[in-house]
């Protein structure tokens, strides 16, 4: 059996790279990416505690959390594929200059 | 010495015909389907080349209607050399097929040959070979975009597309068959339909969702639309050569069998009935199970001669407003029919 | 049925690999320069993770990842990337200080993460199928183990095939 904390160490050091991604990069599909890592060690955080503690909430808590995911997922890469189009760009420092 | 080797020989023996190695090794998995891709690919030129009164394959094995065509296609794709062009990825240009090819292997681990006979038997057992079925079309997208090729490009997208739409009615027919027989564990499914009669007749809404997604995903003719040659050579395998051309024309056929397998599981009784000479060894029930799962795939390879290609936004119209509907339409039969169950 | 002892932990390995997996992509995600590549690698991200899910008991929510989050979500986003032109690569801001922030939030959660572990040995409820993955890998971990060694050989097979592209 292994320790359960090494589920939530994995799940940290996931979450530094996410944020290290998400604070470094400025094209916009890369920090989409930045922040789907950042919900798989949220999600791997959340499991291993439901697994621990043997608490069955939890179960649904993931597979609702996993369901939205996927719904943010569409409406986010389809706002990219929009300013792609608009801007033939993804850079984020340049969407504040959007107008209309 | 002799003790020795006779020692050897039994536990290898053993080890061979245990479920763990022979299965995904042997019967259901590579041999048999190697056997099964010869056979089938030859069957589909010959049916095709009777229907338009041609002779088909002739020359190979005259005496025996060029049945041995197909061996000496595979020997030509072995030994004829892998150009990789230069405009290509390189790496995912190699890897992406062969980890492709492995993961449609996949889902043939999890389904189970007889009773006793399982490699893997799990309580989610039917689920866990819909989610490998699922890794296929990522893995499809990759190798499209590694050719670097106009129509290896649009072949991948095309598959992209008919992927988000079949995965739904795909899941959902399955699921309305657990639902049938309560179950996510294979062999109990087959067992409850060995008590109560197969899934076709009690679902054959669920049954020929499931067909159409079968023909739908693997792209077989009226569907052929990712892999159309009259339009793009041979969609996302077009840049590839030799041994690796040889394995992205098998794997479309490898998905084809392994949905057949897991469609007579779910609706033909899988290995039922298990009759006299059968019975003697927990493989040999298997052999049914194949029999039915080439069955399946023989009528899907014998569509191509009746009927011609839709376009591809004819087959997402139908994909979202039929099988979907469908789909969900069996879902509801289903648990009808546990009502009414439950209450006669 | 003959029983299979393994000299090996096979849990831990499991364990091990897919951790590694998991954070290399992680990684590699953010790192390299092509989108697709970088869609790719969060692709296995999604499945390093579910194979810790089975790991820890929850194989229902593990099937779940994989099929909703991995065999869609992802190839949403992989899909999508394919249609972009590969983008220019852009010169980051505070390489050293975002490096910094992030290991100092990974800390920070990790000695959090640690404190909770330590106060909470509350058990409620059994659950399911908390029992299933080490039946499975003690029962089925040779199965297992086929597949991982199939893909290894043909890893290997696919090196070979790409060196002697390279050096002719």
């Amino acid at each position: 059996m292994i320790n359960p904390y090494l589920y939530l160490l994995i799940s940290s050091v996931l979450f530094g790279i996410g944020v290290y991604g998400i604070l470094s990069k400025r094209n916009m599909i890369r920090m989409l990416l930045s922040a789907e890592i950042l919900f798989n060690s949220a999600l791997l955080a959340l499991v291993s505690f439901t697994s621990y503690t043997k608490n069955v909430y939890g179960y649904f808590l993931v597979f609702l959390a996993v369901g939205i995911a996927a719904a943010e997922v569409g409406v986010l890469v389809s706002l990219a594929i929009l300013l792609y189009r608009r801007r033939g760009d993804i850079d984020v420092m340049e969407v504040d200059k959007l107008k209309g | 010495m002799y003790d020795l080797i006779n020692y050897l020989w039994e536990t290898g023996l053993n080890l061979l015909f245990s479920p763990e190695i022979f299965e995904p090794l042997v019967f259901p998995g590579l041999i048999a389907a190697f056997s099964l891709l010869i056979v089938v690919i030859w069957l589909e030129r010959k049916i095709a080349a009777i229907i338009q009164m041609r002779y088909g394959p002739y020359y190979i094995s005259r005496h025996t209607e060029g049945a041995l065509q197909l061996v000496a296609d595979l020997l030509r794709f072995l030994f004829s050399e892998v150009i990789i062009p230069k405009s290509v990825d390189k790496i995912a240009y190699v890897l992406a097929p062969i980890i492709l090819f492995a993961f449609t292997f996949l889902p043939i681990v999890v389904i189970p040959v007889s009773k006793d006979f399982a490699a893997i038997d799990h309580e989610y057992s039917l689920l866990i070979a819909l989610a490998l079925m699922t890794l296929y079309s990522s893995f499809l997208l990759i190798v499209s975009w590694a050719s670097n090729n106009k129509f290896s490009f649009i072949g991948g997208l095309r598959e992209g597309f008919l992927s988000l739409s079949y995965e739904i009615p795909l899941i959902i027919s399955a699921l309305s068959a657990a639902v049938l027989f309560d179950s996510f564990n294979l062999i109990e499914i087959v067992e409850k339909q060995a008590a109560m009669g197969w899934g076709i007749f009690y679902n054959p809404l669920a049954a020929i969702v499931f067909l159409v997604v079968i023909i739908y995903s693997t792209s077989r003719y009226p569907y052929e639309i990712a892999e159309a040659e009259s339009e793009i050579v041979i969609g996302p395998f077009t840049e590839y050569t030799g041994i690796l051309f040889g394995l992205g024309m098998g794997i479309s056929y490898i998905k084809l069998y392994s949905m057949s397998l897991l469609y007579a599981v779910l609706f033909l009784g899988g290995w039922e009935p298990v009759v006299w000479p059968l019975n003697l060894h927990p493989v040999l029930p298997g052999i049914i199970l194949f029999i039915k799962a080439f069955i399946i795939v023989a009528f899907s390879v014998f569509l191509r001669a009746v009927y011609p290609r839709y376009r591809i936004d004819q087959a997402l119209r139908i994909a979202w407003w039929k099988l979907f509907t469908l789909a969900f339409l069996s879902l509801l039969f289903s648990y009808g029919i546990k009502i009414i169950e439950v209450m006669g | 049925m003959i029983e299979f002892n393994f000299l090996i932990p096979i849990e831990d390995t499991i364990f091990l690999f897919s951790a590694a997996l998991l954070l290399i992509s992680a990684v590699l995600v953010i790192e390299l320069r092509s989108h697709v590549y970088a869609a790719f690698f969060l692709e296995m991200v999604g499945l390093a993770n579910a194979v810790l899910f089975a790991l820890q008991g929850l194989a229902l929510i593990a099937i779940f990842q994989l099929v909703v989050y991995v065999g869609a979500t992802v190839t949403f986003i992989l899909f999508s990337v394919l249609m972009f032109k590969e983008a220019k690569p852009v010169k980051p801001r505070f390489k050293l200080l975002d490096l910094l922030i992030g290991a100092g939030i990974a800390g920070l959660l990790a000695v959090g993460a640690f404190s909770i572990y330590k106060v909470s040995p509350t058990a409620g409820k059994p659950s399911l199928d908390v029992t299933l993955p080490e039946k499975i890998v003690s029962e089925y971990g040779l199965a297992l183990f086929l597949v991982f060694f199939t893909l290894l050989t043909t890893l290997i097979e696919a090196l070979v095939l790409a060196r002697r592209e390279v050096s002719s």
